[in-house]
This record gives structure tokens, sequence and C-alpha cells, in this order.
């Protein structure tokens, strides 16, 4: 179990909010022109496991979470990071270079979100069709779909 | 029901489609490119559109090989989303459905492995091996397959004293047989011709691409959610997790059949400590509204990590739902295992993460140096690469020493 204290210490003033859920688990906040060195300071302190990049549409900004995992004998640390995006003008850096997995996951929080990464060379749909129309994307909220019974 | 536009996760698991464009130059793949997405069912976004507890068994149909882990995954997350306390019981019937599971599966992959390669012998033997597993299910749930076992707060069906002991019989039947196997592959020398030295992925590469599973484990990298991020009861269940530094199909081969034994023995030790009365779900029932809440999940299914994000908003529905299965993390690795290697090498090396077999139709083959395009579809592939390797393989048994 990570320590909120530990956190402070080692991320300093990048993180806007550090807090803990009832099972312990860590959430921190940060800044969107802040995540890329955050991520880098957390890369480089061991939490070298990208488990996937959630995009999530509260209506007003999209949230991406970053799940990571960092991998010890004695007792491994699991945090989320989580920083906000626009709606409309839906932009974030790309984690490419620093986590190597994130090519998949990016690519789905594009196509199924519209958040476009930047510096990601190649950014296309993962799931959809290439033919759907550009600002076709399923899991923001003001898209609904027809469920009957 | 009907829903109009389907969207949400893909699962690229056994017999589902996917598509790689390979770029050869003559017989050596130079780069590798999959095309996912063509059984896309829009699971994420209809869960958002019921209850708590319909998704249950909604996101069970995600899989049907590794049903109860993502069922149990679901349920693990969503008992932290309710807050609630899960009897003792109900979290190991839960886990013994995970590690029967994780028999079963790793029974199926090896006789797929081996139809692959063109083993057809041990892919009956396995298969035939992976009934009694099928039939304690069957006793256990009531159903081979989508045993929806679990519920939010534990479970649906208690288990009585005759199934554990016929549990007890299945356990010690797998972990004779899958010693039979170890000494068959290590010693049989068409496996070995086919897979010693075929997918190599470093130990280093396999961290920095952040392989998952038994994939990850057979180069050397001792991860395991089980382990590191215990859930259920695994932290005071005594296992090993299992390690080859192969690096190759051979590794995830022993890796796989090891784990079958680890897993009887952790079968064993579930019935043995299993509280013998108590409680085994807690009361919360379909009209139970969660606070608002979050919360990740985690557990190791047979393929590796598999990760549920659950959001409530206070009501009967879930607000988001986030689903990431072990294949999509392993994607990236299989680019990066198959460079290099030959066209004949490709069904062992895809095979080899246990993504689905389908995954080879419609494979498109480009030589880069004259751009000649040509399409394979799965069985001309085997059968190409079977010629193939009988044509070549005493050369390469030189090469590869």
């Amino acid at each position: 179990m990570v320590s909120i204290d530990e956190l402070k210490a080692s991320l300093g003033d990048l993180a806007k909010e550090i807090k803990t859920d009832k099972s312990g688990k860590a959430w921190v906040f940060v800044e969107l022109d802040k995540l890329k060195k955050l991520l880098s300071l957390l890369r480089i302190d061991g939490y070298d496991h990208l488990s996937t990049i959630t995009g999530y549409d509260d209506g007003e900004k999209i949230q991406l979470m970053y799940h990571l995992i960092k991998f010890n004998d004695k007792g491994s640390n699991d945090i989320n990071v989580v920083t906000f995006t626009d709606r409309e003008n839906s932009v974030a850096p790309s984690i490419l270079d620093l986590y190597p997995s994130a090519l998949v996951y990016e690519r789905e929080v594009f196509d199924l979100l519209g958040v476009r990464f930047e510096g990601h060379k190649g950014l296309k749909r993962l799931l959809l069709p290439e033919d759907v129309p550009e600002d076709f994307h399923p899991l923001r909220k003001d898209f609904k779909i027809n469920v009957e019974g | 029901m009907s829903v109009k536009i389907p969207i949400g996760p893909i699962h690229p698991m056994l017999k589902e489609p996917i598509n790689f464009t390979f770029y050869v130059e003559g017989e050596t793949i130079v780069d590798a490119e999959p095309n996912i997405g063509f059984v896309h069912r829009g699971i994420e976004k209809l869960a958002e559109n019921k209850t708590w507890f319909q998704n249950l068994y909604l996101l069970e149909k995600v899989c049907g090989i590794c049903s109860s882990s993502h069922q149990g995954c679901y349920a693990q997350g969503a008992e932290k989303v309710f807050e609630a306390e899960v009897p003792e019981k109900a979290l190991y019937i839960r886990t013994l459905m995970w590690e029967l599971e994780r028999l079963h599966s790793h029974l199926l992959w090896l006789g797929v492995i081996m139809h692959e390669i063109g083993f057809d012998t041990l892919f009956m033997y396995t298969w035939r091996d992976r009934e009694a597993v099928m039939d304690l299910v069957e006793m256990i749930s009531g159903r081979r397959v989508g045993y929806s076992i679990n519920t939010i707060g534990g479970v649906r069906r208690d288990i009585d004293y005759q199934t554990l002991s016929k549990a007890l019989d299945v356990a010690s039947f797998i972990a004779t047989r899958a010693e039979v196997y170890e000494k068959i592959v290590l010693r049989e020398r068409t496996i070995l011709d086919r897979t010693d030295g075929v997918g190599i992925l470093s130990k280093a590469d396999a961290i920095r691409l952040n392989t998952v599973g038994p994939t990850a484990r057979a180069s050397g990298v001792k991860r395991d959610i089980r382990y590191n991020l215990p859930y259920a009861i695994y932290d005071e269940t005594p296992f090993d997790i299992v390690i080859d530094d192969g690096c190759d199909v051979l590794s995830r081969i022993i890796v796989r059949i090891r784990e079958m034994i680890i897993s009887s023995e952790i079968i064993k030790w579930i019935v043995f400590n299993m509280p013998k009365n108590g409680p085994i779900a807690a009361k919360i029932t379909h009209f139970t509204k969660p606070p608002e809440n979050e919360a990740a999940s985690r557990v190791e299914a047979p393929r590796g990590e598999l990760f549920y994000y659950l959001k409530s908003n206070g009501s009967l529905k879930p607000e988001r739902i986030k689903i990431r299965t072990p294949t999509l993390a392993n994607i990236v690795s299989v680019i990066h295992m198959v460079k290099g290697h030959y066209i004949a090498d490709i069904p062992p090396i895809v095979a080899g993460i246990d993504p689905c077999i389908s995954c080879m139709d419609r494979v498109a083959i480009i030589d880069v140096r004259n751009e000649k395009k040509q399409l394979f579809n799965h069985d001309q592939l085997l059968r190409y690469s079977i010629k193939w390797y009988r044509k070549n393989y005493r050369w390469l048994r030189e090469e590869r020493g």
C-alpha cells in the first residue's frame, strides 16, 4: 500500500490533489500540462506497468485515468493518475515514449471518446471501422443509444 | 432487446476475428500491423444502460473461456463500489472457480498450440483431459461455460461435500497429466523444432512493453497479480509463481503446464481449508443503490492481468465501466515477437500469447522487395508452415543449435 506522504514527497507540487479511497488506493489528480512530467517521475520511481488508460466523459470535461502498477517482491503498489481535458477541444499529450504499451490504449480512447493525443504518430481508430464519421465518438455522454425493454 | 449501434470493448480471444498485416522480406518478417475490432459489440456502452445486477450476466459474456474471471473481477469491483463485506466462504468458492477456469483454459490452449504446429495427437489428449474439469464445473454451477457463479457480495451457489471430494480427484488427475505433458513437450523433437527459440521476447522488452500473464512469466518477469496485488483469498494461499527464462514459445508452453500443477495444488488447499458453514453472499439486492464511488479491480485471468474500472453515480445503473482484457495488453508484444522470424513461425507465435486462432484469418503477406501481395487464410498458412518446416528443418536445427 502506498502512503500519501511518500507520494507527496516524491511528486512535490506537481500533483494538484492526492487522495485515497476506502480500500486504500491512491488517486493522484494532475493538471494536463504537468501530466507528462508527473508520469515520467513515477516511471523513474518504478511505476513501469501501465494497466490501461480509461477515458470517461463526465458531461463537462473528459477525464483520463492512467492506471499504473509498481511491481515489487515485498509489496506492490497501484495508483491511478487522473487528469482532465476539454470536451470541445480534446487534446492530451501522448505518453508513448514513456509507456510503449499506450499505443493501443491511446488509439482506443481516441476512437471512443475523441481525445487527440499529441505526439502519437498514426493515431487512428482502433475498434470502430475507419469509414464512420469523424465526430462519431460513442462513449460520450451525449451519444444516446436506443434500448428497448 | 435491440441495440441500434454497436460500440464497446473488443475482445480478441480464441476463435474470434482479428487481422494482421505482416511486412516481409523474402521469408523474414520485418513488421506487423494488427487490425482489430471485427467483434466489437459495444458492451461498455451497453453496460451503462443496464443495472448493476444485469451487468453481471452481460459482462460474463465478454469471454466464453474466462467468463468467471470477468464476472468475478466485475463483482469484486462492484463490491468496492457498494462497500460490501463479502463472506469468507464466498471468496473460497469464487477462487475455486477461478482456478478451475485456469486449468481448463490452459488445457484448451495447450491443445490449440499443438494444433497450430501440426501435432494433433496431443491436441486430442489435452481436450479429453479438459472434459474432467468441465464436468466438475458443471457439477458446481450447473453449466459448462458461463457459470454465473458470482454475484455482487458473494456467490450464488453453495458447494457440497461430494463435489469437493470430486474436485480433489480432478486436481490430482490434472496434476499427473500435466507432468506427462511436460515430459512429452521437453522430449518430442517435433515440438522442439517448431517452438524452441521461436518468438523471442526478452525480459527487458517484456517489462518495457507491459506484457502480462504467462507470456511475461515465460520471459522471466516475476509478475502475477495473485501474488503482487493479492485479492480474494490469495494472500493466505501458499503458491509459487512459475517463471521460465527461455523467452520463447517453448517456455510459454512450459510455464502454462507448470501453472496447471500449481493450480491443482491451490485447488487442493482450498478444498481442505474451505469454511464448513456460513453465509455465501452479503445482503445486496437488485434494488440496493450504491453510494457515489469509483473502483479499479484487477484479477489474474488465465491469460494475464484483467482490469476493470467501475464508477457509480448513486443510481441503479453504473456511470462508466471500462474493461481491459489481457489479449489487448499483449498485442503490442506480439508485433515485437514476430519481427525477424519466418512466415512459418507466425501460427505458434501468435497462438503463444493465447489469443484467438482465427487471428490468422485473412493474413495479408506483403513482400517488401517487390510489393507482391498474397492473401492467406488460416488453413493455408498452417499447411504452408508445416510444409516449409518439413523442407527446412535440418538447417534450422543447426542454426538454432
